[in-house]
């Protein structure tokens, strides 16, 4: 036994900040308590909703190309999505948080795509991975099947560039979607522009994806 | 260096390949036995050939007559010489320019059992391209059709389902045509970088 540590009646973490420490986890609940109470009126309840959904943003099952190699990589042991509260990899768009578009969208790609965003609950979050999914990447030019940037097709808050990224790149880009979470306010909520995502296009999904095959399609063609 | 111990015996190099009924030449798998057992039994469906490949590894081949290319598909599958049993490739060429404006078809066929291989090729119009369908002869022909066709504009004759398969159903043009123009944009995404 040192000299430097606490005395035995002290609080545990009492000199810490557990926002900024991102030391929550290891807070006792009196610590919390007081911490929460400390604040000012409003801000408890919004730094404690925040606190909860950072911790737990859970994305899709979603992976277009070889860039989801790397997402599985990120929730694999190695690097272990779980730590950040991010584990849970749901099969399901109502379930999810976030949207981790995994690789090259194309065009007969993207109404599924922009399908399975409506139909996550919101708040939501997208991050684009990899050069295809933020501009068309290395399809940019010559490349007539690929939507040139998933920004077209659903809002976008994090790009995270790469071809493909690393998953430490990808676990920064959580990061970025947890900060994002943590500076949100409540009173915000449903409030036009309060969130900042990169949106380019236009609402393109009506309702109806279309037979498999349309008529005109089939066989006959045009030439 | 870990690994399996490779057991007393003459290097691998040195192991002499087993012999086979139809044994190819040295450094090639091409089947020249079945060229030339085509020109001669189906002289007239012959209407070009190159019997000597290209010194980069290029395959010999035979252009056929397209309404024989079936006959002489089914010949190669049946032959048991040869027993082509499976398709390994169907694609297509665009000529655009020259005198001679075609889309040249190519079919691989492979033989899983005589280890060797064969390139037939089929001329096409380029304004009205068609040609017989192989799901006939080799099931496995159905997705490699529907991708010639979308992506080229072959149509093959015969075929139960011949929709596109890689580009969307509604897409407009087939875009490995060399005079393909992009669309300015489909379903309202903008297609066009400048």
């Amino acid at each position: 036994m040192t000299t430097d540590e606490p005395a035995a009646d002290a609080p545990m973490n009492a000199n810490l900040d557990p926002l900024t420490r991102e030391n929550i986890f290891l807070a006792r609940a009196e610590d919390l308590t007081n911490w929460l109470l400390s604040m000012k009126a409003a801000q408890p309840v919004d730094a404690f909703v925040n606190w909860s959904r950072k911790s737990s943003v859970w994305p899709m099952t979603f992976g277009l190309a070889c860039c989801a190699i790397e997402m599985m990589a990120t929730g694999a042991s190695k690097f272990d999505l779980d730590r950040f509260g991010s584990g849970p990899f749901r099969a399901t768009p109502r379930q999810s948080d976030l949207m981790i578009v995994a690789g090259t969208v194309t065009h007969k790609m993207a109404p599924r795509v922009k399908l399975l965003y409506e139909q996550m609950p919101e708040p939501k979050y997208v991050i684009a991975m990899g050069a295809c999914v933020i501009n068309g990447g290395p399809y940019y030019k010559y490349g007539y099947h690929v939507v040139k940037g998933v920004d077209l097709v659903v809002p976008v808050d994090v790009y995270c560039p790469g071809c493909p990224p690393r998953p430490e790149a990808l676990l920064d880009a959580l990061f970025l979607v947890q900060k994002k979470i943590r500076l949100e306010r409540i009173a915000d909520r449903g409030r036009e522009g309060t969130k900042p995502k990169v949106y380019r296009g236009e609402p393109i999904f009506t309702g109806d994806l279309g037979e498999d095959v349309p008529a005109a399609a089939r066989g006959a063609g045009e030439a | 260096m870990s690994g399996t111990a490779r057991p007393p015996g003459p290097p691998a190099a040195a192991v002499a390949e087993p012999e086979e009924p139809c044994t190819p030449p040295p450094g090639t798998r091409v089947s020249r036995d079945a060229l030339q057992a085509i020109q001669e039994r189906f002289g007239d469906a012959v209407l070009g050939a190159d019997l000597e490949g290209t010194p980069a590894g290029g395959d010999p081949w035979l252009r056929l007559d397209p309404r024989r290319l079936v006959e002489v598909c089914a010949w190669c599958r049946d032959d048991s010489r040869f027993a082509f049993d499976l398709l390994s490739l169907v694609s297509g060429v665009d000529y655009p320019e020259g005198d001679d404006k075609r889309i040249e078809v190519v079919y691989h066929l492979d033989s899983t059992t005589r280890n060797h291989w064969l390139v037939l090729k089929v001329w096409c119009d380029r304004a009205d391209a068609r040609v017989p369908s192989l799901t006939g002869v080799w099931p496995t022909a159905d997705w490699h059709e529907r991708e010639t066709w979308d992506l080229l504009g072959v149509r093959f004759e015969g075929h139960p389902h011949l929709a596109r398969i890689l580009c969307d159903p509604e897409w407009v043009g087939h875009p490995l045509r060399r005079d393909y123009v992009f669309p300015g944009e489909f379903r309202g995404i903008p297609c066009v970088t400048e």
